[in-house]
């Protein structure tokens, strides 16, 4: 009996100490080996601006060319011709959504946390992310227009953020630019090479706020010019990009897998050849009405003329496809251009706003944009530049203050080649050139004027709008 | 101990019998199992009378009687016969499995073996044979129509594609709703692991690794349904357990050696019916100029009618000039290849007297799939063993190594190059597949494509066709001490390891990745489980018995994996790392343990009231270290009132009520709790226009996009379950009827939150969902006549899902796929399938008037709002299953029911879209008025006006119809009734078999999956699914493979 008591003890004392060896190894294992819990801040950089940034811009941003009419799809495969027709996918708005939000701002937030954290007085990065975040903003608002801003990237505070208007986001955001660039304003740590922009030249990032400052501000005078007239004045005696070298712009590049994404959808889907997108008509109509050198940049000739293709129409022959000058692998996305600078002082000067010349700036405007093929591709000589800058198309002077505005609205459409957003933006604010209603559009009459906020956030979000307006309804900075 | 007495008996009788009654007919014969076998120990009793013998080590037995006498042959487990003695002097008797016997033992949780009648819950034990009456190579897919409680589903007719189970309905918002794998009481895993996360672009469903088990070497099969039955596996229950059990030698039994072989043909089931008078074109116009290039095409199905072309002749898509248009009816039928498959497997088995056994099997399955150079291998060696060490000391061991070889499976879903259902629906009718067949030239590029953007399918087929190989080690060993009287000891180790190794490959020259590229993924997942239990035994006096049993759990399981994916090809078909432009590596490493400690007290009155409680406590590595422990109790009864109340009645045999309740916890998955920055070697883009990072030299991380409620604790699933089980007529009739509520609360759930707050979601205990349900068994012996009988066996499940709770949120998308098309939880509801519907009238308020679609100013469905669609599944499940046995044949035949649920199908809504399906042939120029439409010309509230339109042409109607973007038109309902299984097999009587070599001789006919009835879903098997057996996304089909239809024979031989 004692025998078998002690067996029992003894087995229980085994159990008793199995169970704890075994217990200790539960805990202290759910840490994921390849993951990091403290990083340096700048190695967020390139996920904000490749991922957060330029592929929304780029790859579901494509659709834009078309919706900007600077493009127009050849052939009918669904994903290029249904945005056309203003049919936009739930894919797109989502990827630009989350691009935007999640990707960018998100990871922004987490570089001036870290920042802060870890080496509070490199304030230079913090201004840096903020530009950033303004950018994203502006991009963010010019496709939904209200969207969330002040509660926004605080989940703690808020975790189901209210929407502001898109005149509280622009009015707020030169504010957001002013706090970038004050901690910009001297020398600290800077991030270098996770900046894909500028490499950490702080002047340039300067310049790229004052710009991005511009721009608002003049989108803001499109509405309420008597608002904002003084900060458009104090904003151009700033640094500003004027020449190409100091264009924001995300450089893709001919390194494996690091170019850009319309380019490829050439390279894996019809042998590097552009089949795909064509000229669209209000672009090539007023570049030919001025025997346009970047044409030749921009589109290839048919049969030494550059022919349009209308908006929505498929499957014929006979048109100009965009360059491959144009679409090729590091094919950058420009986030603000010297050229579109110019042409903002031009108006800004012509409407009186700001000091100035308008035509200096209108000329150095033109200049500016042929110039930033100086290099690459699509080279336009410098005869041609002097053609074009000396033909009647190359001043302002002596023009009605109308025919000179058209002029700097139809030159700022031209020179934003590339750039979807930017075009569509400037034609929904001077509503220049004409647009045309595409074939088999779904908006009868009018043109598309937004897009909707993706369900995602619809179904997450309590504070999201009950009912969204429908896409032929313009933005507030329109002016309608 | 019974047996043994009364053989010994009756040997005494019989001797006495032989003296005084030598004079009468002497009888002999062999009795034999069903599968043939000898059955050494039958009793042989005289009726009405106490003599008998019983049979010997080969079956055979000798008894003198007289004639019109009736013998009586019985033995433990199979069903008694009585034979009147005729003339013949000879009588072989094939005993029959006792399906429903009473004293059967079941395995239950943990390995731990209960007696049937002393359960408290509902279980499903299905026997080898009836499991592979008809051979599958995926033991799930056996189970079709078989068990009450279960939905299985298979996903496509791909090779070793995956099977997905529910039991008992989605226990979980979270996608962990597959139940358990237990082999041998050893958990192995089930994955379903895709490539890509993304399963519905271009996904490729390499299977659930539960087909990897030999379906030879399972004796049986036992679903545990209710978190009563699994209770004691813990945290991993919540889905439901899948107990296997391989056989064994059979005690008493010399070397037996056994072999099958099983051939079959397989053809597609179901293919589209496509319409064969329309070639390609727009709007009635022949519009391909192939000096248009790709691009001259634009759809496949709405050019002219063929009649009209008489004497015109074009230019074909493969250059060939002045040819006639001619429709080629067969294209899609043809290309499809003859499909096979055959199944050999052999096994040695046997045990001695002291009770050491031994069983040894080799399977080797080899299947050629419908998919043009698709084809699956698989090799199974298995071996286990018992030993016996000494009076205290037992010992198990088992062993077994699968190796499985994929090649060709073809992709599912779209925006991906070898989406090869879609290529080949979508051809235009006046495509020649002819040409096809020269898919490469001299230098390996791609010829013979059809145009636009895509490839020859034969390229796809065989230059791009992916290979997997998997291979597998699990098993286990185990040590039982009986250390004192009524005590015993078991530890028990078990092991499962697969590396799972795919090749992905895009040659140079693929339409949609013309510079090629390829992808390795190398898998490998482990499982460890370490088991020590004591049970105590005691009878505490003639009336009482109590067991009880302690015990503790150790499980971990560790998940890596390494994918390169190489983009940008210089040399064709040299798929290594140095030949591409760029690689992305991709690591993955995932780790997690459990630790069990539980107790499980029965305690036996009078064999009559069996009540059972468990608990058991886990600690979990997953959740935070103050919540990761969690205990969870259980406790069920079974009454058998027949016995308790002494019913003795001719009608009911046999009765017994039985209850349980219980809760079992469940933790989340590795590594979700710390917020971390990752470092990121890819970025996004749609249309296949990802990058790598490295970004122009700089290295990218990526902040968690996903937020951990840092007071996560388990979730927990209460379940409840009352049920009868009745045996009317002596048993022949025997009803067994369930009713269950399970609720799981605090479900741990990404909950989406606006990503305007910068995060995606936000990991929390937070839903709350039930399922109620109904199960009906009935097994009934209709007939028993002689040498006649025909059983039935019928299952009922009517399953009733429920949100009950969603917190904050009003929905919940679970899996979504293109155009916001998905499957989403919505409270108070079933699960949905959401999507666009058409417009609809609207009343002032704004809302939906169901039945009032609306058209524009063509006549066209519009597009409206995304609105639930309806349930994914069905309202209630049946199946069917009858044998007839006469003398050596055995028919059986299986059909399973399905009543409701929806089904999206891009396949029929792509054929109608483009004017392939059938139904848009006809009269084309019949412009009619859509019926039941209307227009709302004043907006929301305004009067609705019956729409007389006609619509502007065939073309628009089905665009708008069966529009990609707008769904309602492609989804159905999926009701359907598969014939799923038909056999009959002859086993060779004793009498011819005895001067064979062989032992037993079986030979059959069997089909599977003849024919689907009562479908309203055209031109696809309803059951098919796109997100694999791992995912959510259930009634959503996109590009599968046509599954299969089977038809072939099998032998099984023993010697």
């Amino acid at each position: 009996m004692k025998n078998i008591l002690i067996k029992q003890i003894g087995l229980i004392l085994l159990l008793v100490i199995a169970l704890n060896s075994c217990e200790d190894s539960i805990e202290g294992i759910n840490q994921d080996p390849l993951a990091a819990i403290n990083i340096d801040p700048a190695l967020l950089f390139p996920q904000v601006i490749v991922s957060g940034i330029s592929q929304p811009r780029t790859v579901e941003g494509n659709a834009v060319n078309m919706i900007a009419q600077q493009w127009s799809s050849i052939v009918g495969f669904g994903v290029f011709i249904n945005p056309e027709r203003y049919i936009i996918s739930p894919n797109t708005t989502n990827n630009l959504w989350i691009g935007n939000y999640t990707t960018g701002l998100r990871n922004l937030q987490q570089v001036r946390a870290l920042t802060e954290r870890d080496n509070p007085s490199a304030i230079n990065i913090i201004g840096q992310a903020k530009i950033l975040e303004a950018f994203i903003y502006l991009n963010t608002t010019l496709f939904f227009e209200d969207i969330p801003f002040n509660e926004a990237i605080q989940v703690q505070t808020f975790p189901n953020p209210n929407f502001d208007t898109q005149e509280t986001v622009l009015r707020a955001l030169p504010d957001l630019i002013d706090e970038g660039l004050e901690a910009l304003a001297t020398p600290t740590d800077i991030v270098e090479g996770g900046d894909l922009i500028y490499g950490g030249d702080r002047e340039n990032w300067i310049r790229f706020g004052n710009s991005l400052k511009l721009k608002i501000l003049m989108l803001i005078a499109n509405v309420d010019s008597a608002s904002v007239q003084a900060a458009i004045q104090s904003t151009a005696n700033q640094p500003l990009i004027s020449t190409p070298s100091q264009v924001a712009k995300l450089d893709y590049t001919l390194e494996p897998e690091n170019g850009n994404g319309i380019w490829k959808l050439l390279r894996d889907f019809n042998g590097s050849e552009n089949d795909f997108w064509g000229g669209g008509a209000a672009l090539l109509d007023i570049m030919n009405a001025n025997n346009d050198p970047r044409r030749a940049t921009y589109f290839d000739d048919v049969d030494g003329a550059y022919v349009p293709q209308l908006q929505g129409e498929t499957g014929r022959t006979g048109f100009s496809p965009v360059s491959l000058n144009i679409i090729r692998p590091e094919m950058p996305d420009i986030y603000a251009s010297a050229a579109e600078t110019n042409f903002y002082l031009a108006e800004a000067a012509l409407k009186g706003w700001i000091s100035g010349d308008a035509n200096t700036f209108y000329v150095a405007g033109i200049q500016a944009s042929l110039d930033f093929y100086d290099g690459i591709p699509g080279e336009i000589s410098a005869s041609d530049k002097t053609m074009y800058l000396s033909s009647p198309r190359g001043t302002i002077t002596g023009d009605s203050e109308a025919d000179a505005l058209r002029k700097i609205h139809e030159e700022i459409y031209i020179s934003n080649f590339t750039r979807g957003l930017e075009a569509w933006t400037n034609w929904r604010r001077n509503k220049v050139p004409n647009f045309e209603i595409p074939e088999g559009s779904i908006l009868g009459d009018e043109n598309i004027r937004r897009y909707n906020v993706p369900l995602s956030e619809l179904t997450t979000n309590p504070n999201a709008p009950q009912s969204l307006p429908a896409l032929d309804v313009p933005m507030w900075f329109e002016n309608e | 101990m019974k047996t043994k007495f009364s053989g010994i008996l009756t040997l005494l009788l019989a001797f006495v019998v032989q003296l005084t009654f030598a004079q009468e007919k002497a009888i002999s014969g062999t009795v034999t199992d069903a599968s043939g076998l000898p059955l050494p120990g039958t009793t042989v009793l005289i009726k009405g009378t106490s003599s008998g013998t019983s049979s010997d080590f080969d079956g055979k037995y000798a008894i003198s009687t007289s004639q019109g006498a009736t013998l009586v042959f019985s033995f433990v487990g199979y069903e008694t016969q009585e034979i009147l003695i005729g003339s013949s002097d000879v009588i072989n008797v094939t005993m029959v499995d006792d399906a429903e016997s009473l004293e059967e033992v079941v395995v239950t949780a943990l390995g731990i073996e209960r007696n049937a009648k002393s359960l408290g819950y509902g279980v499903t034990t299905i026997k080898s044979e009836d499991l592979n009456e008809v051979r599958e190579t995926n033991v799930l897919a056996a189970l079709n129509g078989k068990s009450s409680g279960i939905l299985v589903t298979n996903q496509s007719g791909n090779v070793g594609g995956s099977t997905r189970i529910l039991i008992r309905g989605n226990s979980s918002l979270s996608g962990t709703v597959q139940p358990l794998f237990v082999v041998d009481g050893v958990p192995i895993s089930n994955a379903n692991t895709s490539t890509f996360t993304d399963r519905i672009t271009g996904g490729f469903d390499f299977g659930n690794r539960g087909q990897d088990i030999n379906p030879d070497d399972i004796d049986t099969v036992t679903i545990l349904k209710g978190a009563s039955a699994a209770a004691l596996y813990g945290s991993r229950a919540s889905g439901g357990v899948i107990i296997i059990t391989t056989k064994r030698g059979k005690q008493g039994q010399k070397a037996n050696i056994s072999f099958s072989t099983t051939f079959r043909f397989d053809n597609p089931l179901k293919l589209p019916d496509f319409q064969n008078e329309y070639i390609s074109g727009d709007d009635g116009e022949y519009d391909f100029d192939p000096a248009l290039g790709p691009n001259g095409q634009v759809t496949s199905g709405w050019g002219p009618n063929i009649n009209t072309l008489n004497g015109v002749t074009h230019t074909d898509a493969f250059g060939n000039e002045n040819t006639p248009f001619r429709i080629f009816k067969n294209g899609v039928e043809d290309f499809w290849q003859n499909a096979h498959t055959s199944i050999n497997s052999l096994s040695v088995s046997g045990a001695a007297d002291n009770g050491d056994d031994y069983r040894l099997s080799l399977s080797y399955t080899d299947q050629k799939g419908l998919v043009p150079t698709s084809g699956l291998n698989r090799t199974n060696l298995g071996f286990n063993a018992g030993k016996t060490l000494s009076d205290k000391l037992k010992s198990r061991f088992g062993i077994n190594y699968v190796r499985t070889n994929t090649v060709g499976t073809a992709a599912g879903g779209a925006n991906d190059p070898n989406v090869l259902t879609t290529i080949v629906n979508l051809l235009p009718r006046n495509i020649d597949f002819t040409p096809f067949d020269q898919d490469v030239d001299e230098f390996g590029n791609q010829i013979n494509d059809p145009g636009g953007q895509t490839n020859n399918p034969y390229f796809i087929a065989r230059q791009n066709a992916p290979k997997v190989s998997v291979q597998r080690f699990f098993g286990n060993a185990s040590l039982q001490w009986l250390a004192f009287k009524d005590f015993d000891i078991l530890g028990r180790a078990g092991y499962d390891t697969f590396t799972d190794t795919r090749f992905l490959q895009n040659s140079i020259g693929t339409v949609g990745r013309e510079t090629g590229g390829f992808t390795d993924d190398f898998i490998n997942q482990r499982e460890l489980t370490l088991d020590l239990i004591a049970t105590y035994n005691k009878d505490i006096n003639d009336d009482f018995n109590i067991t009880t049993r302690a015990g503790m759990q150790w499980n971990e399981r560790v998940f890596e994996r390494l994918r390169n994916t190489a983009t940008v090809l210089t040399v064709p078909e040299l798929f290594d790392p140095g030949n591409a432009e760029a690689n992305t590596l991709f690591k993955d490493f995932r780790q997690r343990r459990i630790l069990g400690v539980f107790g499980d007290l029965t305690v036996d009155y009078k064999n009559w009231l069996i009540l059972n409680a468990t608990g058991r406590n886990d600690f979990s590595s997953t959740l935070p270290v103050d919540a990761n422990s969690f205990f969870y109790p259980s406790v069920s009864l079974s009454w058998i009132f027949t016995d308790a109340l002494n019913i003795e009645s001719n009608v009911l045999t046999y009765g017994k009520l039985r209850g349980s309740w219980a809760e079992v916890g469940s933790d989340t998955n590795s590594f979700l709790l710390d917020f971390t920055f990752n470092p990121d070697t890819a970025f996004f883009g749609q249309f296949g226009t990802d990058g790598t990072f490295p970004f122009d030299g700089q290295l990218a991380f990526n902040s968690d996009a996903s937020l951990t409620n840092p007071a996560l604790k388990p979730s927990i699933q209460q379940n409840f379950e009352i049920g009868t089980e009745l045996g009317f007529l002596k048993n022949r009739i025997f009803v067994d009827l369930t009713y269950y509520k399970n609720n799981t609360t605090d479900d741990i759930i990404f909950v989406p939150t606006p990503q305007t707050s910068g995060f995606s979601s936000f990991l929390t205990n937070v839903a709350e969902v039930s399922n109620e349900g109904i199960e009906l068994q009935i097994n009934a012996k209709v007939i028993r006549a002689g040498n006649f009988s025909w059983d039935i066996d019928y299952n009922f499940t009517k399953n009733e899902f429920r949100v009950e709770d969603l917190g904050d949120i009003p929905s919940l998308n679970l899996a979504t796929e293109f155009n916001g098309l998905g499957v989403r939880a919505v409270e108070g509801k079933e699960l949905q399938l959401f999507g666009r519907r058409w417009a609809r009238a609207q009343d002032a308020d704004g809302n939906d008037i169901e039945n009032q679609i609306l058209v524009d100013e063509d006549g066209i469905r519009l597009d409206g709002n995304q609105e639930n669609l309806g349930n994914i599944a069905p309202d209630f499940t049946m199946g069917l299953t009858s044998t007839f046995k006469y003398k050596g044949w055995r028919l059986s035949t299986t059909f399973d029911y399905r009543e409701g649920g929806k089904v999206f199908s891009n396949t029929v809504g792509a054929l109608r879209r483009a004017g392939l399906a059938a139904e848009t042939g006809g009269d084309r120029t019949n412009l009619f008025v859509d019926p039941n439409t209307f227009t709302q010309p004043g907006g929301p509230g305004t009067e609705v006006i019956p729409n007389t339109t006609p619509i502007s042409s065939v073309q628009d109607y089905w665009g708008g119809f069966a529009s990609a973007g707008t769904v309602e038109g492609n989804v159905f309902d999926a009701t359907f009734i598969k014939w799923r299984e038909l056999s009959l097999t002859y086993t060779f009587p004793s009498s011819i078999i005895d001067r064979t070599p062989f032992k037993s001789l079986q030979i059959g006919a069997q089909a599977r999956n003849l024919a689907i009835f009562n479908s309203d879903v055209p031109h696809i098997d309803p059951e098919s699914g796109l997100g694999g057996s791992g995912s959510q996304l259930d009634g959503i089909e996109r590009g599968g493979i046509p599954s299969t239809s089977s038809y072939g024979f099998n032998l099984i031989a023993n010697f």
